[in-house]
């Protein structure tokens, strides 16, 4: 087993009385991690403590080995560290190559010419090279949302930390992403979250689902899935003791929960293993069965 | 300062002095400085001292403040924070950037002055280095000013009521308090007209506070702050004494 990238133990934040992760221990290696929970879960705070924006209540935090407790350490680990906010705003008035420019300063490229280089190589990495001169507020909104990521690319950083980084695009600019991010995961670590179970079954070789503050699996993709074998079905009729049942192309229902005793049983998906422990840890949690 | 503050200073200077705020104060203080400056009977000591600081001025002001304040407008503080160059430093870049509308500044009272001084245009009396140095230096005081007030008060009005309050201490009553203002009206149709008191310690007065919007901008950010109290101290000394030396 590699050395872990990050290592996050006993963490504990909350927003004023609002817990936001509770006792949350989370380990990512080299390669691509992806957290999946549902809004409110905690993802974005875990992902901003990674990304040293946001400092724990309580627990420890170890990044590339680092553990950031001081401006210097900080500064070591942002070195090595790229990192996509959900919601980041960008200067409409600055071109597309202004801004990345401008980031890639703030990463202390300081050379001019080798900075210059160094912005077209992230901006040619997201099929931006073309729009460099455009003002961003012409840009539309999977243009920013790759221009966004092209500043996280600057200076080919060790650890890439993405918040979301296919919301708002196309399917055909989601594929390009995941082809870009699985490139990227290659010989560095990714953190990645979203709610597209499908994007994290095709990238990521450890997922982490996040509820309610805490993680309740971690581990391959795989391994999710088997929790859902033999718990989803298909039926002519909506199953009443389904947790969820909705009607396919083909006209059956695929039902996802407990099955009857005749149950016609198909392979589980990475969302189907999902919304079973999410249900099942949201009944836990208020005592159900 | 540090080279990264340097990069940020020189790119942000490019975009400061191109800011719609500080082209339209350049255009407006070209047209009155050509109008004071054509003829016998213009007034080119006023067209020299006075056009610049009163259009470029505040543009600077407003511009600067826009700039340092853009990565909390656009939502990008987020973004700059995971960076490793640390907010005093992006506080020294946005400072040094103030030198784009200086250099502007410097240009338009360089070429104005020489038409003064070369061919005599706008009559006498001649205008000194002194006063012609006025100028540019309320520009840097004003962009100075400008990012002083968009780290400490990070809300969208405060610009204007900064800006309020400089046009009501510059209209106050004594005239030993408008000496002490940023800006003097010498009435432009009294050719013979000149601000009383002593330029050269005016412009020391106005230098020592354009340091001290500085060094309080620089305050504002996290880090060490003994060696900015002590940098503070001594510019209020210095605007003390050169702001009563100045007077007549």
């Amino acid at each position: 087993m590699t050395t872990p990238t990050v290592e996050l133990t006993g963490i504990v934040k909350s927003y004023r009385r609002t817990p936001a992760l509770r006792d949350t221990t989370f380990v990512a290696h080299p390669g691509i991690t992806g957290l999946l929970g549902p809004n409110g879960a905690g993802k974005t705070t875990l992902l901003r403590i990674a990304a040293t924006v946001l400092a724990p209540d309580q627990g420890v935090v170890r990044l590339l080995g680092l553990n950031p407790h001081s401006d210097e350490v900080r500064g070591e680990i942002r070195r090595q560290l790229g990192y996509l906010p959900q919601d980041v705003g960008i200067h409409r008035f600055f071109t597309a190559f202004e801004f990345v420019d401008y980031i890639a300063i703030l990463k202390e490229m300081v050379h001019r010419r080798s900075r210059h280089q160094e912005v077209h190589r992230v901006l040619g990495l997201v099929g931006l090279d073309d729009v460099a001169r455009k003002r961003v507020y012409a840009l539309s909104g999977g243009m920013r949302r790759r221009l966004a990521l092209a500043q996280a690319l600057l200076g080919d950083p060790q650890l890439l930390v993405l918040d979301e980084p296919t919301s708002g695009l196309d399917p055909e600019q989601r594929l390009r992403f995941r082809d870009l991010i699985s490139r990227l995961g290659e010989g560095r670590t990714v953190l990645l979250s979203s709610h597209n179970s499908d994007d994290l079954a095709a990238l990521c070789g450890h997922i982490a689902v996040l509820h309610s503050g805490h993680i309740v699996f971690a581990g391959p993709p795989a391994e999710l899935i088997a929790t859902a074998e033999g718990r989803v079905w298909q039926s002519t009729q909506r199953a009443p003791g389904a947790l969820l049942a909705w009607r396919t192309g083909d006209g059956l229902y695929r039902n996802v929960g407990d099955p009857p005793p005749d149950a016609t049983f198909v392979p589980p998906q990475l969302e189907d293993a999902y919304l079973l422990l999410v249900r099942q840890d949201s009944l836990s949690a208020v005592g159900g069965p | 300062m540090t080279a990264v503050a340097a990069a940020l200073g020189l790119v942000q200077a490019r975009h400061l002095a191109r800011h719609p705020w500080v082209l339209v104060g350049v255009g407006l203080a070209v047209l009155v400085m050509q109008y004071g400056l054509r003829g016998p009977e213009g007034n080119g000591l006023a067209a020299l001292t006075q056009a610049v600081p009163f259009y470029l001025g505040p543009a600077a002001f407003f511009a600067a403040n826009l700039a340092a304040s853009r990565d909390r407008r656009a939502g990008t503080s987020e973004l700059v924070t995971a960076s490793p160059t640390t907010s005093r430093r992006r506080a020294s870049g946005a400072l040094l950037a103030v030198g784009g509308p200086v250099l502007l500044a410097l240009g338009l009272v360089g070429a104005a002055g020489a038409a003064h001084w070369i061919s005599g245009a706008g009559g006498p009396p001649r205008a000194t280095v002194a006063d012609v140095a006025s100028g540019p230096l309320v520009v840097c005081g004003g962009g100075l000013l400008g990012v002083a007030t968009a780290y400490w008060a990070p809300f969208r009005t405060a610009p204007i009521l900064v800006m309020a309050g400089l046009v009501l201490w510059c209209q106050a009553g004594r005239m030993e308090w408008q000496l002490l203002t940023p800006y003097v009206e010498v009435p432009a149709a009294d050719a013979g007209a000149r601000v009383p008191g002593s330029m050269a310690w005016h412009d020391l007065y106005l230098g020592c506070l354009a340091l001290l919007a500085a060094t309080a901008a620089l305050l504002a950010t996290p880090g060490p702050r003994r060696w900015l109290l002590i940098a503070g101290v001594v510019l209020a000394a210095g605007a003390a004494l050169a702001g009563w030396r100045q007077l007549p």
